[in-house]
């Protein structure tokens, strides 16, 4: 049985979901800048549908972690628009300077530090090297989660409820965290170990969503 | 009249102060696991190793049961229904996740000695 075809396939799965209800929130009952958020989710979740394929197909392997990297920084590009919505010369000055690192990133990516993921016990190891793990996880601290707090903030900003602030903002930021994890893992009972967190943490904010939609007035 | 305020007609309404909730517990549960993480990475002997790890799995295991018990207040204090079972569902939920978060840095200090052992 292929684990990370499954592992992944389900996490996939599971982002897009959430992106889509997200989106469909954000039209509805949130500003509409906040659809920048939902894209970066459905970017992310190409990515593992991509790593999914990629775990049947080993000779995909090396393409398709570069082309998850690519779509994690697109990703990470739309989450500067929520981040920096406030000031548009900011927003723009810092979407050219994440286009520019990203473009960098790519390049140092194919020419010094080349992907070496294997397969192992059915599981899907990245084998990612230290800078480049470091990097990933800094775009994680100092973009996803910032972006993920900006978006909890906004969606309980009109929810009159005690507790639900914190809430939100404790499953956005536990869930990075756990991305985090899954990317710096490289053995396979820690790898399906923050799969399992992976998923808790999504299904916390598909649910999140879900009472969001109720919980909150129409916009328009 | 208000006699403070002699231009303001409407009468002035106390201010409600909220309580915040004491973080001191949480501050020394984090702070005595990072004591811990530290001795783990710098200790040589794989059985104090080991033991440590139990140790700050513990701990993780306390902070999440404290977790849920504290989102489970949260959401007995709230009346309505939909948020209430969505608090009840995050603290279970966020309850597991940090103890297997914890579990998982325990975890992290345990393999760093036995591969890169100072």
């Amino acid at each position: 049985m292929n684990l990370a075809f499954i592992g992944f396939f389900i996490t996939g799965a599971v982002f897009a979901i959430y992106a889509y209800t997200f989106y469909s929130l954000a039209e509805k009952k949130l500003p509409v800048f906040l659809k920048n958020y939902a894209f970066a989710y459905f970017a992310l979740a190409l990515a593992f549908l991509i790593w999914a394929f990629a775990a049947l197909n080993n000779n995909f392997l090396v393409n398709s972690v570069i082309i998850g990297n690519i779509l994690l920084l697109l990703g990470s590009i739309f989450l500067l628009n929520v981040l920096f919505n406030n000031n548009k010369n900011i927003r723009i000055l810092s979407i050219v300077v994440g286009i520019i690192l990203s473009l960098a990133f790519i390049w140092m990516r194919l020419n010094y530090y080349q992907p070496t993921p294997f397969m192992s016990d059915g599981v899907l190891i990245f084998n990612t090297q230290k800078i480049i793990s470091i990097i990933l996880s800094s775009i994680f601290v100092f973009i996803w989660l910032p972006a993920n707090l900006v978006a909890a903030k906004k969606v309980t900003a009109n929810i009159p409820i005690q507790g639900m602030s914190f809430a939100y903002s404790f499953i956005y930021g536990i869930s990075t965290i756990a991305a985090i994890f899954f990317i710096a893992f490289k053995t396979v009972p820690m790898v399906i170990t923050s799969f399992v967190t992976l998923g808790i943490c999504f299904a916390m904010l598909i649910y999140s969503n879900y009472v969001a939609s109720k919980l909150l007035p129409n916009q328009k | 009249m208000n006699e403070i305020f002699p231009n303001q007609t409407e009468p002035v309404t106390p201010v409600q102060t909220q309580v915040k909730p004491s973080y001191k517990v949480h501050n020394w549960i984090a702070l005595i696991y990072v004591i811990l993480l530290a001795i783990t990475f710098f200790n040589n002997d794989e059985g104090v190793a080991n033991i440590l790890f139990f140790i700050m799995a513990g701990f993780g295991l306390v902070a999440g049961i404290g977790f849920i018990i504290r989102m489970f207040k949260v959401g007995h204090s709230v009346q309505n229904s939909l948020a209430r079972v969505f608090l009840y569902f995050v603290g279970i939920g966020g309850g597991i996740v940090i103890f297997i978060i914890a579990g998982f840095v325990a975890l992290i200090g345990v393999l760093k000695h036995i591969h890169f052992g100072f």
